[in-house]
């Protein structure tokens, strides 16, 4: 119950927090109190499968990370199964652009499924790295490989690849694009009231969340001096995020007719490099 | 996990919830936004998909990975022979991805 | 006051504003900016609608087609061409006054839906407000002639150009044709949910069986072929005037397969003629005002900030883009002409110029650190390095996307360099030869070649790089004003 607890109440918190930090709280109370609004002929059942799978998926992502000692689904497995839920955002975004039957959502859409063809490779290279490093996908396994020597140090291209792919998989910062200024919000763009809510805070949950996931898989999850392993998870998923934003701050959007390139010429093969040297030390 | 899943479920409802009873009733049409006009077709359409030669190659990839999880797994015990044959088979497809580059699959416009 | 009173105060604490901004609604656009309200992207995100001066009529069309779009609570706000800057501010603060007002939004939203879009009857060929000489669509092989699509209703069909001719010669032909002069824009504008009683629903209504592929009062999208010789679904889509980190006024139609555009056509039109923002120091010394070359520059050092904070917001780069606006804020403090004081231009413009001495040092050495930002940013390179290219011929405009960025910058914090300069300005306006300020009568003025160039750097560009393309000319329409182009 205590990992129930921890969970839920630390991604509400941090959900929040980043609410706060692109200062929506304004948002909020709008989102609550505006009129419905239906585009011309939408798919109503796919738009509201796509929003509301945001933060189902990204829920389902959090449940094998361990918060302090355990975590609430500790499958052995995790790994897999973390990577597996997060691919929902995928048919999620895609669903509700496609639903409201208009340009803009229609192109931030598609613009995500291309986004996930590049990102989604290296990211799993990235997982199956740490996966191998620590002989195992059970995140509490991870973690305790991780006691003498946090995995960040000695597979920093996966973690770079991680954090990349971490934002790509968010639509946030510079892989914002699908949500992008340029096409009047993209997928949010005829989004409003619960809707829009529900959809940006399942954002948000996939971004913190993803944060998080980077704590026992690169940073030693809970491991830390004085402070209960908990608060160090907390700690370090913070520093993430800070990480995250000024990674929003000062790089612009990363557009995929050049990104896509890049990913499969250089990131795929970096990340195999990683994998073999990993794989080598190993055994 | 059940608790979790009905959690989010309770909060997803509030939220529909709260809009249902304070939202103004009736819900609006409105049109798709095009800048000010008004739609001269709807947009759902066969959209032009010009990187549909990497979703291939992102197939061919992806089916590959599901052997890599359990390979994680016993690369320790099997030694040298799993991480051999992993990164031939790895560096085939490599070679594949850099020939759909040299043909421009990777290419946008 | 319930629950709902309590939310509505705090929704409208940070509104979203949507700005409808015609060619000589520049001035009015950077006083609401300055106020710093968020900006909306689209209808249904925006809480308010401001518009800025008046609209000609294919503009004023939008703007009444977005404002219908936008679920209440909303606001709506039409500053006068003369406003101060109080004077916006109050509006706004009203604006946000009523936005918290329950009884008066509750009441709007129920009106509302009375008189919301409905699609029907434009469909309907015998109904449709194009021009007559427009054969009735077919929706087996829709007119490709047309940009504006077939059977589109209001505003859309109000503006209907022919361009590129039938043999699509480039679509650069035959684009400046002054829109807006059907007449049929008029009767537009939500007044259509009153005359038809049925709703619309779900379906095709009644009488129009008869065609095709038509769903909900409007068509499917029809096919044409692509630049590989393919057929493929083809969709009509505008781009402006109502769209936020646009030029002012500016209007693309495009045809669109996927995310890229097939073709496009610059429609330009204003009824009413007016004097760009941008040229106003130049014009005015020009008729014999006593300016001087620091108040010009600083307006040029502004224009060319707010240029590139359009392009940075599209860019992708929000916190630059912010910065870029700041900045541009900040220069234009001093500017009374921006403030509304039209009665106090002359001299008092002077000293103007001598009390802010102090904050421009700071300007100066904030921009010198945004220009290094954005200089040095690999990604931004990477994502703009030859983008739409034009040829040498057009000396501020030639190069990429990048180039003209740096370029700005360069002009920009040269500009920024001399608003020192107390010097009276003085002005020949035949002569031509600067990137902002007015260009003489000659044909070369840069926004008109902007907008020339256009059509042909929209075409086979995707969306995301069409936005930047369109950024970085960033044309200013009310160059193109009968008043500018005589002098």
């Amino acid at each position: 119950m205590g990992e129930v607890a921890g969970l839920m109440g630390g991604l509400g918190v941090l959900v929040a927090a980043v609410a706060l930090s692109e200062r929506n709280w304004a948002g909020v109370a709008r989102g609550l109190v505006v009129q419905r609004r239906r585009t011309l002929l939408p798919d109503l059942l796919l738009i509201r499968l796509g929003v509301v799978t945001l933060p189902v998926v990204a829920v389902l992502a959090a449940l094998v990370l361990p918060v302090g000692e355990r975590a609430v689904l500790d499958l052995g497995v995790g790994i897999v199964w973390f990577n597996a839920m997060e691919v929902g955002a995928w048919a999620a975004v895609w669903l509700a652009g496609w639903g409201a039957n208009s340009v803009f959502p229609l192109v931030g859409g598609y613009r995500f499924v291309a986004q996930g063809l590049a990102y989604e490779l290296p990211h799993m290279f990235a997982l199956i790295t740490v996966a191998l490093g620590a002989g195992s996908l059970r995140f509490g396994e991870v973690v305790a490989a991780q006691r003498g020597l946090w995995f960040v140090v000695w597979m920093p291209v996966a973690f770079l690849v991680y954090v990349i792919s971490a934002l790509a998989m968010a639509f946030w910062g510079p892989m914002g694009e699908p949500g992008g200024a340029g096409i009047a919000g993209g997928v949010t763009a005829e989004l409003s009231g619960p809707d829009r809510l529900v959809f940006l805070a399942g954002r948000y949950a996939l971004l913190v969340v993803a944060a998080a996931a980077a704590v026992p898989l690169f940073l030693g999850g809970g491991a830390g001096p004085w402070l209960p392993a908990w608060a160090w998870t907390a700690v370090k998923t913070v520093a993430v995020l800070a990480l995250f934003a000024g990674i929003g701050r000062r790089v612009p959007a990363v557009r995929m007719d050049r990104f896509m390139t890049f990913a499969w010429m250089v990131l795929i093969p970096l990340s195999l490099l990683q994998l073999l040297v990993v794989g080598i030390v190993v055994m | 996990m059940l608790v979790v899943l009905i959690l989010l479920a309770v909060g997803i409802a509030g939220v529909y919830c709260v809009s249902l009873v304070v939202a103004p009733r009736g819900a609006l049409r409105a049109g798709p936004y095009l800048s000010g006009a008004r739609p001269a077709e709807h947009a759902l359409s066969r959209y032009h998909v010009r990187w549909y030669a990497v979703t291939l190659i992102f197939l061919a990839f992806d089916m590959e990975m599901v052997f890599m999880y359990p390979w994680a797994l016993v690369v320790a015990e099997v030694g040298t022979v799993a991480v051999v044959e992993m990164f031939l088979f790895l560096g085939l497809l490599m070679v594949g991805v850099v020939y759909a580059w040299c043909e421009g699959a990777l290419r946008w416009v | 006051m319930g629950l709902r009173g309590w939310l509505l105060r705090h929704a409208a604490s940070r509104p979203p504003v949507l700005v409808v901004a015609g060619p000589y609604g520049t001035r009015l656009r950077l006083l609401v900016e300055a106020c710093g309200w968020p900006q909306a992207r689209s209808p249904a995100a925006a809480a308010v609608l401001v518009s800025c001066g008046p609209l000609g009529d294919r503009l004023a069309s939008a703007a009444d087609n977005v404002w219908n779009d936008m679920p209440g609570p909303r606001a709506r706000v039409s500053l006068p061409a003369d406003a101060t800057a109080a004077q916006v501010r109050a509006a706004l603060e009203q604006a946000r006054e009523s936005l918290a007002d329950e009884t008066a939004q509750l009441r709007d939203a129920a009106e509302h839906l009375t008189t919301a879009w409905h699609p029907g009857e434009a469909a309907d060929p015998t109904m449709s407000c194009a021009t007559p000489s427009e054969p009735p669509a077919d929706e087996h092989e829709p007119s490709d002639e047309h940009l504006g699509g077939h059977g589109s209703s209001g505003g859309h069909a109000a503006s209907h150009e022919h361009p590129g001719g039938h043999g699509s010669s480039g679509g650069r032909a035959a684009s400046h044709e002054h829109s807006g002069g059907h007449g049929a824009s008029h009767e537009h504008s939500g007044g259509h949910g009153a005359s038809h009683e049925h709703s619309g629903g779900g379906g095709a209504s009644g009488g129009h069986e008869g065609h095709m592929g038509v769903v909900g009062g409007v068509a499917m999208a029809g096919r044409g072929p692509d630049r590989d010789g393919l057929m493929l679904d083809q969709l009509h889509v505008p781009l402006g005037p109502v769209m936020a980190d646009w030029p002012d006024g500016l209007v693309v139609e495009t045809v669109m397969q996927g995310d890229v555009i097939q073709r496009a056509v610059v429609v330009t039109g204003h009824p009413e003629a007016g004097r760009s923002f941008w040229d106003e120091p130049w014009l005015a010394a020009a008729e014999g005002e006593p300016v001087t070359r620091g108040a010009a520059e600083r307006r040029r050092a502004a224009a060319h900030l707010d240029s590139l904070g359009r392009l940075l917001a599209v860019a992708g780069w929000p916190d630059a883009a912010r910065t870029a606006r700041h900045l541009r804020d900040r220069l234009l403090q001093s500017d009374r002409l921006l403030q509304g004081d039209r009665l106090l231009q002359g001299d008092r413009l002077l000293q103007g110029e001598d009390r802010l001495v102090r904050g421009d040092e700071d300007v100066v050495a904030d921009y010198a650190r945004f220009a290094r930002r954005v200089r040095r940013s690999r990604v931004l390179a990477w994502m703009l390095r030859g983008l739409g290219q034009v040829d040498r011929d057009h000396a501020f405009l030639a190069g990429d996307v990048l180039d003209r960025v740096h370029r700005r910058l360069e002009a920009a914090g040269d500009a920024i360099g001399r608003l020192q300069d107390h010097a009276p300005l003085t002005v020949d306006l035949g002569a031509g030869g600067e990137d902002r300020g007015p260009w003489g009568d000659g044909r070369d003025k840069w926004s008109r070649v902007a907008v020339d160039l256009l059509p042909g750097l929209l075409e086979g560009a995707e969306l995301a790089e069409a936005r930047l393309i369109v950024a970085s000319l960033d044309p200013d329409l009310a160059q193109l004003s009968p008043e500018a182009a005589h002098g």
